[in-house]
């Protein structure tokens, strides 16, 4: 009995490994299920920036004065694409890109400057997440025209 | 076995232990993976900052860059500026330093603008993003001269002026506590937008066509005819009591084409109907023959070589104090008339190529009794007004040959005429260095100062004798000025012309044309009185381009790229404002269909010909490749100097700054800090 004693586990010592590794477990997974999510999302991230930046720069290097709300579109990746947009690498299910301009004429440069402005900003969204409908990567641009006194 | 058994004996209980070490190394591991992921992330997220950073910073910077641009366009002529001192770009060589543009205020501009506060929105707000810091700089270690690099124009005054270096804007921002900095470094030239030159000259014609007989344009100037209609030349008032200033006298080039064919000119000057015909031809500069020749005639044989020399004229040039045995390709005549009839004309020739005679010639509108020819023309048909050009009050007649001193005393108020024997060399050399105070080339006028800062003044040199002197110890601050006809020698005006390279990229707005002028006027003729013009600055259409009436309240540069520029309507110098018009086709006509111009009127390319449609009466100056005399001679015309366009004060204004849209350029140079 003494040699059993001796060499066995307590029930407790048994319990309590279980719930340490179970606990650990737990968060382990977790951790792992958080980061792996986490992963995927900024690579989402980074493809929905690229996308974005695509149109921004596809945008900016039209003239000015061709660079109108003629452009504003939502395209679904693998389903519907705009027609002025041909040129750039194909969106992919699941990201979703928006485009919009939005002009700004004779508008003043800052808070009580005389100067007066003309200028487009490109607004690009492009969402990636279906399910939480939040992962929106929202990328902005300036194009300026000319001064005015 | 047995020392297992006693260790398990002795550590009975440990097994726990063991498990919850084992789990803590467990532990550990998933943490630092954990730790690993995290940070994997958060650099793949200060990448995507870093990125957004990047947009922002690009959208900056092209804001910075119109802000600029528009700086330099809008202070070109106004100089009111904001973030630098025009100034400051156009010192010269050895006086140039660095230019830091205003940080704090670029940066405030910038950061606090409309379209970047509204651009930040776009990422979270002023919480998230914001741009740090804006810098703009010229360094001069990367500023060289045009002078340097090109070479010089042969015996054209070097303009260290124009530079050119490498303009570096530089904009800061932190997004989500990373830093991005972008650099851009374009090049930027400071030059002169159009050889000022022009501005010196009421008449420069660069190419006289082949057997134009100049005698016939140009008789009194009351605008009677002799000769077809006149073209008359008011090249201003010096000498008139109401200007003491050479610098207020127009000059007349006329290109010869051959250079080695003799080009006759006269001009007329003064109120009295006083004509001149300037010749340099030895026989008649020194006629041993005058008395016979025009006995009983009341006319006069007139030579006042003030300072017309050439190849042919060396030996009395070198009578007249001038010691070059140098040939001399060309020459300035600077010429004077009777003090009641101030002859301001100069005439700038290449007297290699032309010569340039005077005499009086008769004040009748019919034609044939002027003295055009008066060396060879029968003594019978030699009448004159009997006023008599460049002549003392007094003066016997015929006229004696005028010595240095003789023009020296017109030049030099009188209080400085007690040096009567060196009053000539010292004309001299003070022409020598009134050339360089004055050079009418390419170069940027700036006065001749001594060391002490004082102008040279031609009214105004104190001691003038000790400090005109010849010798290397010029006490205006470094090397004497060449002699005339050194700086000259070999200078051809011919081949002075419009880069197009030059005058056209420096426009700060450009138009397609005339389709557009309803654009040009809402920017530039947008006041309360709808003809006033006022544009400050070079602009540019593309072709062809209607102008309508306009007053002159700020003046500027128009350029018509390719067409023709068409003055419909009078065009008119605000008296009280003084400012000067400059109108350049650079590859088509200016015609001129108003009955008023107060411009200068450029057409200079190779085969361009201006072509007066009607009457001319220009206030400005008229600078065209070639000109069609057949319908000048049917239309006559006024062109009066306007000393305005010389003014000193307005030299600035014909200086831009250009910063070059060539991409290639380019070099942008990212760094990546973390806050």
């Amino acid at each position: 009995m003494n040699r059993n004693k001796a060499f066995g586990f307590t029930l407790i010592e048994i319990l309590a490994t279980i719930a340490i590794l179970g606990i650990i477990a737990i968060n382990l997974l977790y951790s792992l299920s958080e980061q792996n999510r986490g992963t995927i999302d900024i690579v989402n991230k980074v493809i929905a920036s690229n996308y974005a930046k695509d149109a921004i720069d596809y945008l900016k290097a039209i003239e000015y004065s061709n660079v109108d709300s003629s452009f504003n579109c939502v395209e679904i990746g693998g389903k519907t694409s705009n027609p002025k947009f041909k040129d750039l690498p194909p969106l992919v299910d699941p990201f979703e890109r928006s485009v919009e301009i939005i002009e700004f004429k004779d508008k003043p440069l800052g808070a009580g400057s005389t100067q007066k402005i003309n200028y487009k900003i490109i607004k690009v969204g492009v969402k990636f997440d279906k399910r939480f409908n939040s992962r929106v990567t929202l990328i902005g641009t300036l194009m300026v025209e000319k001064f005015t006194q | 076995m047995r020392i297992l058994n006693r260790i398990l004996n002795e550590k009975k209980g440990l097994t726990f232990f063991i498990v919850i070490a084992i789990l803590a190394i467990l532990l550990i591991a998933i943490t630092s993976y954990n730790s690993m992921l995290r940070s994997e992330r958060y650099t793949m997220y200060r990448i995507i900052y870093g990125d957004d950073a990047l947009i922002i910073a690009e959208a900056g910077m092209d804001l910075l860059q119109r802000i600029v641009e528009n700086e330099f366009a809008l202070t070109g002529y106004e100089r009111k500026n904001t973030y630098f001192k025009y100034e400051d770009l156009i010192k010269p060589k050895g006086e140039f330093k660095t230019v830091n543009f205003d940080s704090a205020k670029l940066t405030d501009i910038i950061a606090n603008s409309e379209p970047i506060k509204a651009l930040v929105e776009i990422f979270g707000g002023p919480s998230i993003a914001r741009i740090k810091k804006v810098e703009v700089v010229i360094d001069e270690k990367t500023v060289k001269y045009f002078a340097d690099v090109c070479g010089n124009t042969s015996n054209i005054a070097p303009n260290y002026h124009e530079k050119f270096g490498i303009i570096n804007y530089s904009i800061q921002v932190e997004f989500y506590g990373v830093t991005k900095l972008l650099n851009i470094a374009k090049q930027i030239k400071i030059v002169h937008t159009l050889p000022k030159v022009f501005r010196f000259f009421t008449l420069f014609i660069k190419n006289i066509p082949k057997d134009t007989d100049l005698n016939k344009i140009l008789v009194d100037d009351s605008g009677n005819p002799v000769t077809g209609k006149p073209l008359v030349l008011n090249n201003g008032d010096y000498n008139s009591g109401t200007s003491l200033s050479p610098l207020d006298v127009g000059m007349v080039f006329l290109g010869n084409t051959p250079a080695s064919e003799p080009l006759i000119l006269k001009l007329s000057h003064g109120t009295k109907g006083v004509g001149e015909l300037f010749q340099m031809i030895e026989s008649f500069y020194k006629n041993p023959d005058y008395e016979k020749d025009y006995k009983d005639s009341k006319g006069f044989q007139v030579v006042n070589l003030q300072y017309g020399v050439s190849s042919g004229m060396m030996a009395k040039a070198r009578a007249y104090g001038i010691q070059s045995q140098q040939e001399l390709m060309s020459s300035m005549l600077k010429l004077y008339g009777t003090p009641d009839n101030p002859t301001p004309t100069r005439v700038l020739g290449n007297v290699n190529r032309s010569y340039l005679r005077l005499a009086a010639y008769q004040n009748t509108p019919n034609g044939s009794t002027d003295v055009g020819e008066m060396p060879s023309i029968p003594q019978a048909n030699f009448k004159t007004s009997g006023v008599r050009p460049i002549m003392e009050k007094g003066v016997r007649n015929p006229p004696e040959v005028r010595p240095g001193e003789w023009i020296a005393r017109l030049i030099f108020p009188e209080a400085m005429w007690d040096l009567e024997d060196q009053l000539y060399k010292n004309y001299a050399l003070y022409m020598n260095q009134f050339i360089s105070y004055e050079y009418y080339n390419f170069g940027f006028r700036s006065p001749i100062k001594d060391k002490n800062g004082f102008e040279c003044n031609p009214n105004s040199i104190p001691d003038y004798d000790l400090k005109l002197k010849p010798s290397g110890t010029n006490s205006y601050g470094g090397s004497p000025a060449k002699p005339a006809d050194e700086e000259y020698r070999g200078s051809d005006m011919r081949t002075l012309t419009l880069d197009d390279k030059y005058a056209v990229p420096y426009a700060s707005y450009k138009f397609a044309g005339d389709a557009e002028f309803a654009d040009f006027k809402k920017l530039f003729m947008n006041g309360t009185q709808p003809d006033s013009l006022r544009l400050g600055m070079m602009v540019k259409f593309a072709s062809d381009v209607k102008l309508p009436k306009m007053t002159i309240d700020k003046g500027g540069i128009i350029v018509c790229e390719k067409g023709n520029i068409t003055v419909s309507g009078d065009i008119e110098a605000n008296p009280m404002q003084n400012q000067v018009l400059t109108l350049i086709a650079m590859d088509g006509d200016i015609i001129v269909d108003a009955a008023k111009v107060d411009a200068i009127l450029i057409t200079m390319k190779e085969g361009q010909k201006f072509t007066p449609r009607k009457k001319l009466e220009l206030s400005g100056g008229l600078a065209t490749h070639s000109m069609d005399f057949d319908k000048l001679l049917a239309a006559g015309g006024t062109i009066n100097f306007r000393p305005p366009q010389t003014n000193s004060s307005n030299t600035p204004y014909f200086y831009y700054a250009s910063i070059q849209p060539d991409v290639r350029n380019w070099k942008v140079i990212l760094t990546n800090e973390q806050k």
